[in-house]
């Protein structure tokens, strides 16, 4: 497994905000974690990228732990992580934005083609490449942070909440863009509250409730299961 | 061709004070511009240095006139207690001022590394409280030390710095300054500048680049209080107090935030300003006060309002085509 999280907990002074979660991604996978507002899936991203304290438990990555790493070294190994709300910069250029995301490499003379496969995949930004990420609309954002983490040519890509505060055709547009990262062989981590379009991408995925995992299993079988439809499907 | 444009700096600095001198000769400028025109120089390196805390970083460092205190003191001491410069020969004596300037420089690097490093790793406003007690502390505790004359101020320094010292020393600034903005550690501090969280995510350790660049700006200011010291000749514990570090953010901001020409220019007007206004006697810090409001009304973004002058960004340089590359298929 890529990745292999193991009865992991996550505190906020007396808060548990996840208690004893465990979950894996394999190579070429998409996983979702499904949940309400608060079941935890942020505070479990938190954890594998290294910006929230583990109290207990293991997240091994090629079978290395990465509990007590800083962020900036596990995006040095592979990890990407496109936080909730998507913190692109406000002030820089989509192009800055983009090689600000390559912050890690050192390879420049790729980079060139690298933004290429970027545009390839969003042409929109390839048509606002000079202008200020700030004035770009919810998804155009969107796709920016996801272009950004790209362009860091990870090994497994964290996305928290893709779908926030995007029109439902944008939302379409956006999980388009995750099946096509998929093709292109990236596994990808996916959180969710939109349950209905994280399971048509993903392979496998976790239900969350209140910082535990109460169900779990393939995704189109946890698409069909009623009480997924009635609980997060709205069906 | 590019080869020419870089140096036109360099070359213009030069001219200039070549011009400076030659009118000295003539009698149409005074030794007092002549000073004044020295520490229009020196605040611009202590405000060059603070441009890359606040302005590039987005730190907020409040006591920057401690560090200058620190490199001038520790100038002061090389010259005076560790060599005896008057008695030096006329060959050695640019070596000891180099030595002193280069005191200044380092012991004020490792302050800012000694406050910077255990305050920035936090996020917040605490480099603004630390560097304030700094400054405070540190004239308390210059007054504890006789050796350096303690409250009654540091006598005979040796009055080494020249016009010709300190455009060699700025320029240098400039260029480190400019140079490391437009570098990796420069993108880093900007987009910390921009978002801390976004940068951690992106593979940037936030707070080694913060510390670098408070360090940097900590010793370009240590040097410009060692020249300041050779100008003087005399030091008092009370001309680095908080009132004085204030100034060094009003000539950033007041020059522009946004871009090193800002911090340059905002340091050489408001240097020479209140020098030009002496002939309003007691009207003078009144007529200086309404023109900062009227400026920050007018030009809240500064004087410069983040425009840079040409010849502070470097052409793109070889080994940066791909930079260029990139530029052009957008
Ligand atoms: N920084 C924080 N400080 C204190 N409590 C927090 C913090 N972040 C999240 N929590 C709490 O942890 C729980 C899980 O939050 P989160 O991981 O953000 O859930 P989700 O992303 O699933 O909405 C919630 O009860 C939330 O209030
Ligand atoms: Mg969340």
């Amino acid at each position: 497994m890529l990745l292999e999280v193991k009865d992991l907990r996550v505190n906020y002074d007396v808060i548990e905000a996840v208690k004893g979660v465990s979950f894996s991604v394999g190579e070429g996978e998409i996983v979702a974690l499904i949940g309400a507002n608060g079941a935890g899936k942020t505070s479990i991203l938190r954890a594998v990228s290294g910006l929230a304290d583990v109290r207990q438990g293991q997240v091994l990555y090629d079978s290395a732990d990465l509990v007590g790493r800083l962020p900036h070294d596990i995006v040095k190994l592979g990890i990407s992580h496109v936080p909730e709300g998507r913190l692109i910069f406000a002030n820089l250029s989509v192009r800055e934005n983009l090689l600000l995301g390559a912050y890690v490499r050192d390879d420049k003379e790729n980079f060139g083609a690298d933004l290429e496969n970027v545009f390839a995949v969003f042409p929109r930004l390839k048509e606002r490449a000079r202008q200020i990420g700030g004035t770009l609309s919810g998804g155009e954002q969107q796709m920016l942070a996801v272009g950004r983490a790209m362009m860091s040519r990870c090994r497994l890509l964290l996305l928290d909440e893709p779908s926030m505060g995007l029109a439902p055709i944008i939302v379409e547009e956006v999980f388009s863009t995750i099946a096509k990262l998929k093709d292109m062989g990236t596994p990808i981590l996916l959180v969710e509250q939109n349950a209905n379009m994280a399971l048509s991408v993903a392979d496998r995925g976790y239900v969350l409730e209140t910082g535990k995992v109460v169900l779990s299993g393939k995704a189109s079988d946890l698409a069909e299961m009623p009480e997924i439809r009635a609980s997060y499907l709205g069906k | 061709m590019g080869k020419i444009k870089n140096y036109a700096p360099v070359f213009g600095l030069f001219v200039f004070y070549l011009v400076c001198m030659r009118l000295r000769q003539a009698g149409y400028v005074k030794n007092y511009w002549l000073q004044v025109l020295m520490f229009s120089l020196i605040n611009g390196m202590v405000t060059l240095g603070l441009y890359l805390i606040n302005g590039i970083t987005g730190q907020f460092s409040i006591g920057q006139a401690g560090f200058v205190s620190v490199g001038a003191y520790s100038s002061g001491v090389v010259t005076t207690l560790l060599f005896n410069f008057s008695s030096l020969p006329a060959y050695g004596k640019p070596f000891v001022f180099l030595l002193a300037v280069a005191a200044g420089g380092i012991v004020s690097g490792i302050c800012g590394y000694l406050i910077g490093r255990p305050s920035l790793r936090l996020k917040g406003d605490y480099l603004a409280i630390v560097t304030l007690a700094f400054g405070e502390i540190l004239r308390a505790i210059i007054r504890c030390i006789p050796q350096v004359g303690g409250p009654r101020g540091f006598t005979s320094i040796p009055r080494y710095s020249t016009l010709g010292w300190i455009v060699v020393f700025f320029a240098l600034t400039v260029w480190l300054i400019r140079n490391y903005i437009h570098s990796s550690f420069g993108r880093a501090c900007v987009s910390i500048r921009e978002d801390e969280l976004a940068s951690e995510t992106m593979g940037i350790d936030t707070t080694r680049y913060k510390v670098q660049a408070f360090v940097v700006g900590a010793t370009v200011a240590g040097v410009a209080g060692a020249l300041l010291a050779h100008v003087l000749g005399f030091l008092h514990p009370d001309q680095f107090n908080y009132v004085r570090s204030t100034d060094f953010l009003v000539y950033l901001y007041a020059g522009g935030a946004g871009a090193m020409s800002g911090a340059i220019v905002g340091a050489f007007i408001l240097t020479i300003l209140p020098e030009a206004l002496r002939f309003l006697a007691g009207w003078r810090l009144v007529i200086y006060g309404l023109a900062l409001v009227l400026m920050m009304l007018y030009r809240p973004t500064g004087i410069c309002g983040g425009r840079e002058f040409p010849f502070l960004v470097p052409l793109p340089r070889r080994g940066a085509e791909t930079r260029a590359a990139l530029s052009e298929n957008g």
